[in-house]
Formats: C-alpha cells, structure tokens, sequence
C-alpha cells in the first residue's frame, strides 16, 4: 500500500479524458511521448566530496534525487545469510516532509528490496574477511515533491552512486583485523567495469490490455488497470537483463473502464490477464536494455 | 532510444528571461539603453548585488540573509527586511533580502523579485483552481497560493436561472455542483485580510472545467495579461483548442466547445435564455466525444506552455502560436529521433525557432 500523499485528486473528466487517451491505438500520452519512452533524465556522479560513492539525477521538470554512500567497516556475527539485510542501510528523507513521514520508509524499502535479493550480488561484495564487513549507508534526498512516483527516480541515482562507490583496499591479510591503504587512489571500486550491475527498478502501468507504458506519470499511474516494479539486473557484457523482482502497486482507482457510451469511467470486472502481465515483463527486458546502456553512458562519460 | 541521460549543463544567464519576464523589465530595458543607472551612479557604494552589467542587462542574485545595501537612501519593498544596527557595529540600518532572487528597484524602492514563489491572488485574476475539500457552504479550492482560496456556494451561477436565490436544498446538494478533485476555472472576487482568495463563477465563461487536460507550471510562469483565455486553431485536423491560462500556473487545455451554439432539441436559443438553458449542462463531468487528432494537438499544446515556461519566456497567444508552429514544424521534419515530448532539446529548438534567438548565447539568429 502506497501512502496516500502518493495518490492524486483528479476529477471525473480528467479521468475519464486521460484514460480514453491512453486506451487509443495507437495510445496519446498526455505529454505525446511514445509508449516506452521516458522523461529526459540529467546525471552527474561523483558530486559529494566526503561519501564513498554519490550522483545526482534531475527529471526535466522538477523532480530531483541526490544520493550519497557512505561505508563503514562492522564485525560480521556468525550467522545465517538473511543477517545480511543489515548490511545496508536506505534512507529516504523526502523535502517538505515530517520524519516519521510513511513516504520515507516506504520509498527506502522499495529500493532496498532489490539491492538486498540475493541475485543482487550485493552483499557478496561487502565482505572483506570472513570476520568483517562493509556496512553500507545509502542516504537519498528527494529534493522537489514528487511530481510521480519516485522509484524510478530513485533506483536510477542509486544505481549510479554505487558504481561510482570506491572502497579502501585492503592490505592485511584475511584472517587479520583489516587493515587499508590510506591512499584514496588506491581505492578499488565497488562494481568493476566486468562484474554485474547494481538493480534498477521500472515502473510499468498497463491500460485497458493492450497498451503498456514505462515511465508513467502520475496521471498515468491513477488511471491504469495495473501497475508493477520490475526489478532487473544486468551484466556488463549487455546481455539481456534478468528480472529479479516483480511487485505490484496500488493504482490510484484499482482499474477502472471506461464506458464507450457516455464516457463515464466505472469499475471494471476481473482483474489483470497473466498474458498482459506477461508482455509487460518481456517489454521490460528490452527497454531494461537500453536504460542499462544509458547509465554506462554517465560512468562513461566522467 | 526509449532514455536520454544527459549530463547537466552549466548555468547561462539567459537573455531572453531579461526582455520577456514582465513589465518591469522593460522600462529598465529602456534605461540600459540610454544613460544607464544614472540614480545610481556617483559616489555611492553598492554591494554586488546592485550593480548590473551595463551592456548585457545581467542581474546577480541575491539569498536569504544576503545584505543588499546598507545606504541609507533606499527604501525596502517586497521580498527585504530592514536589519538595524546593533551597538558598536559601524553601519547604520542594511536592507536584508528574505527570498532568493533578483533585486529589482523602483525609483528608491528596493524590492527582491523571488525566482520561484507561489501565486499570489490579486483581485480580478483569473485562476484555474481544484476542489479540496467541501464545506456546508462554501468549497475550499487550491489555487496553488500558500492558502486555500474559498468559493461560496453563494457565488456560482446555480441551475435554473442566474437570478434564483440559493436554497437549502442547495446547500444539501453542495456536492453536485462540484465535488473534492473537479476542476474549475473562476475569477478572484476579493481577498480576506490574511491574503487568502474568495472567488466566484457568476459567468458563463467561467464554472467547472472538462474535455481537456490539466498543465501545472510554475506561477510565475503565467503573467497577468489582457487575455487568458485563448483559442488556437490547430494543425492536422485537431480543430479549435482552447487555452485558459490560470495565473496562478494552472492551466487548462481543451477541445473548443461553445455554449453559444446555440441549438437545442434543433431550436435555436435565443440570447436571453441563454444562462437558463446552459446551466443544466453546466455542472456535467462528462466528456463530449474528442477525437483522437484533438487529443493529440491538445497533448502538443501542453508540451509548447512547459517549453515556454522552462525556458523563461512570456506565454501569450502569439508566442505559444509561434512555438506551435515551430512544434507541429519540427514534427514533421523526418528525423531518426522524433520526440514530440518537447521535453529535452526538442522544446529549446522550438522556443528558439519561434522566438528567433539562440537561448544560450543570447545571439538573435535569422529566422
């Protein structure tokens, strides 16, 4: 459940203009932007000068994320893998909000979600010896409300700030108390150009079966029959991402239809077909590609 | 390509924003021209914040807490406070600025004009607002002002004739008329003393909003002008769309409708019944049939307002018929990366093609 500072008052005829639109074949965003298309993005890495790792990403209008990673040498206790959930830690403070706000914690959960699935590969990084670990602390500032919903937004940036997270090496041995070069330069980065990327999160809403839109904004959301995250990893080698996690969201009016006739929306029956929910993940796939291909892009380019 | 990061661009002082932001710009423009800041030159020192580039029209911007002057000789205005000296210090009163922006000045009147700030209701203002909340009389609406503004139930046209005095059936059936999330297009009628708006919709041009779309910008990016409602005759067959530009940032864009049209039940109204015969359909929520090639100008109208609006410039009926031209141009031009989102640098090349200018170096180019 989304917390209700996520939902919109939109009024009948919107509703009703909005999902006549994006029903049409072929569909008319509200911004005439093409189904898979997103909001043009600007990035930057590397803007914080004390974290181990930061970027910065700013949506065309308004919206603006910055991360930073912060980490911190803890003694590992001896038990079982599910412990490791608290090797990272995600805070979320969101501008203008209280801090015991449910948007916070919500948002900070949906992006540690993915980080932590063991697919991730995450965790495994952390280790430095058997008896000590890396702690991550990855604090996100949500600068402007959330003109829609944020997670896109913010697994994006903190997909960044941790390929640009750079640890101390280590030079004492494996079964010391660890040791570091104090030399930044020397410092070895957290994901390699080689190794699996860090997760990214997509959102998806689907309308009326037949049309699936990425990037939706908020209008868009409150109008779909269904919407879902798509977790997906990916290696560096461009292969076809995987899908790690898929979680559904609530969207604003739980499916509505709108009624040919008069132009009135009502509630549907049934629910969302497994093949619509099929095609959106293989959609995902494809343009989880190419949004991979962009963030190389950004390191690249610093 | 579906996603296009770019990295951030560097700060440019835009001319465009000095010549077309609003009228206070343009007698100053006038004064660069000739003998620039005459009441300002002479022996007396200003902080940075004051003295302009002569040739460019370049202001600086000043913060919160940033001393703007400390002579004695000008007068605080908006957006300033008047810091006095405490003892031992060597200046007298400083003028302080209490928002971020540029510092503007009126004869001896020192003002900060804020870069970004809410809307602030003047009487007569025709805003574009959302229904909050409903109370026994009267609704709250969101005008995007730091208050709520009010709209009485004793201020809308009720159905059944403009004259009719309001009932307590009507207060009953308050949420008919309009309820929490409708649109509506009003006018300011007066302010209370705490600066929050009362509205009204006694007119026939004004009253709940439909067959459209919804565009938010930023308050600033409306100015008061002579009109605000506008109709652009679109390109490929989408017909007439009205525009009616909230000045506090809402924006409504919709398929031309007219109550005037005059027939019902294929009688002709006549002009006199015109406010009984309307004001049953008046507080419909239901949409009249909009073609697609409608939708679609409709979406690229939106584009072209938050084009003019994220580049600084004036959104009047010839500018934004300039930009729509230069869109619906640009659209057609075969490219490999068509983007009708004007989001990116699609929106630059139209707001630049329209108005005739480099937006970066501030270099007018040939049309």
């Amino acid at each position: 459940m989304a917390p209700s500072t996520l939902t919109t008052l939109i009024s009948p005829a919107e509703l009703s203009y909005l999902r006549s639109s994006l029903a049409l074949v072929p569909p008319i965003r509200p911004d005439a932007r093409t189904p898979t298309q997103f909001r043009p993005l600007v990035a930057e890495i590397d803007i914080l000068p004390s974290t181990n790792g930061s970027a910065r990403m700013v949506w065309g209008d308004g919206g603006e994320c910055v991360v930073g990673i912060k980490a911190e040498v803890e003694p590992t206790e001896p038990t079982s893998y599910g412990k490791r959930r608290n090797w990272v830690e995600v805070g979320v403070e969101v501008q203008g909000q209280r801090d015991d706000d449910p948007l916070g914690v919500f948002l900070g959960m949906t992006v540690g979600e993915s980080l932590l699935t063991p697919t991730s590969t995450l965790t495994e990084r952390l280790v430095i010896t058997p008896k000590f670990h890396w702690k991550l602390y990855i604090d996100i500032l949500l600068i402007t409300p959330p003109l829609s919903h944020p997670a896109t937004l913010l697994s994006l940036s903190t997909n960044l700030a941790l390929r640009s997270t750079r640890i101390p090496r280590l030079i004492s041995e494996s079964d010391e108390d660890p040791i570091f070069d104090d030399d930044w330069d020397a410092s070895i980065p957290l994901y390699s150009i080689t190794s699996q990327l860090p997760p990214i999160t997509l959102l998806v809403v689907s309308v009326e079966e037949r049309n699936i839109f990425f990037d939706p904004t908020r209008e868009e959301l409150s109008v779909g029959d269904c919407v879902l995250a798509i977790s997906l990893a990916s290696s560096p080698a461009h292969d076809a991402p995987k899908v790690i996690g898929v979680r559904t969201l609530e969207s604003g009016t739980g499916g509505i239809a709108a009624d040919a006739k008069d132009g009135v929306v009502a509630a549907s029956i049934g629910g969302v077909k497994r093949r619509v929910i099929k095609r959106i993940i293989k959609e995902s796939l494809s343009v989880g590609k190419e949004v991979f291909e962009s963030l190389q892009g950004v390191v690249d380019a610093n | 390509m579906p996603i296009s990061i770019l990295p951030p661009r560097r700060a440019h002082t835009s001319k465009v924003a000095e010549f077309s932001r609003s009228s206070y710009d343009d007698d100053r423009s006038a004064a660069e021209e000739g003998e620039a800041d005459v009441d300002m030159e002479g022996d007396i020192p200003m902080s940075g914040a004051l003295q302009r580039n002569k040739r460019g029209g370049r202001t600086s911007i000043v913060t919160p807490g940033e001393v703007v002057t400390d002579d004695p000789q000008w007068m605080r205005g908006h957006g300033t406070y008047l810091a006095v000296a405490e003892e031992g210090e060597e200046v007298g009163t400083r003028i302080v600025a209490t928002v971020a922006g540029t510092v503007t000045k009126v004869n001896k009147l020192l003002s900060v004009k804020p870069l970004r700030a809410r809307y602030t209701p003047d009487i007569g203002d025709l805003v574009v607002g959302r229904i909050m909340e409903v109370q026994s009389k009267r609704w709250k609406v969101d005008i995007n002002s730091t208050q709520t503004a009010h709209l009485l139930l004793s201020s809308i046209n009720l159905p059944g004739g403009i004259l009719r005095k309001r009932t307590s059936t009507d207060e009953l059936q308050i949420r008919t008329f309009f309820s929490e999330g409708d649109l509506l297009v009003a006018e300011v009628q007066s302010l209370f003393q705490d600066g929050a708006a009362s509205l009204h919709t006694r007119s026939l041009k004004y009253g709940k909003l439909r067959n459209g779309y919804f565009v938010k910008v930023d308050a600033k990016g409306i100015q008061r002008s002579k009109s605000h409602v506008l109709t652009l005759a679109t390109a490929n067959g989408g017909g007439e769309v009205d525009v009616i530009l909230g000045v506090n940032g809402y924006v409504w864009i919709a398929k031309k409708t007219s109550l005037s049209d005059g027939k019902k039940d294929g009688k002709e109204v006549s002009i006199t019944r015109l406010e009984e015969e309307a004001s049953e359909a008046i507080y419909s929520s239901v949409n009249e049939f909009i073609a697609p090639a409608t939708r679609r100008e409709i979406a690229r109208v939106g584009n072209c307002v938050r084009a003019l609006v994220r580049h600084d410039v004036r959104v009047d009926e010839e500018m934004l018929n300039a930009v729509y031209e230069a869109a619906v141009e640009e659209s057609m031009e075969e490219r490999g990366d068509a983007d009708e989102s004007l989001d990116g640098d699609g929106g630059r090349r139209c707001v630049e093609k329209a108005l005739g200018l480099d937006l970066f170096s501030g270099e007018f180019k040939d049309k």
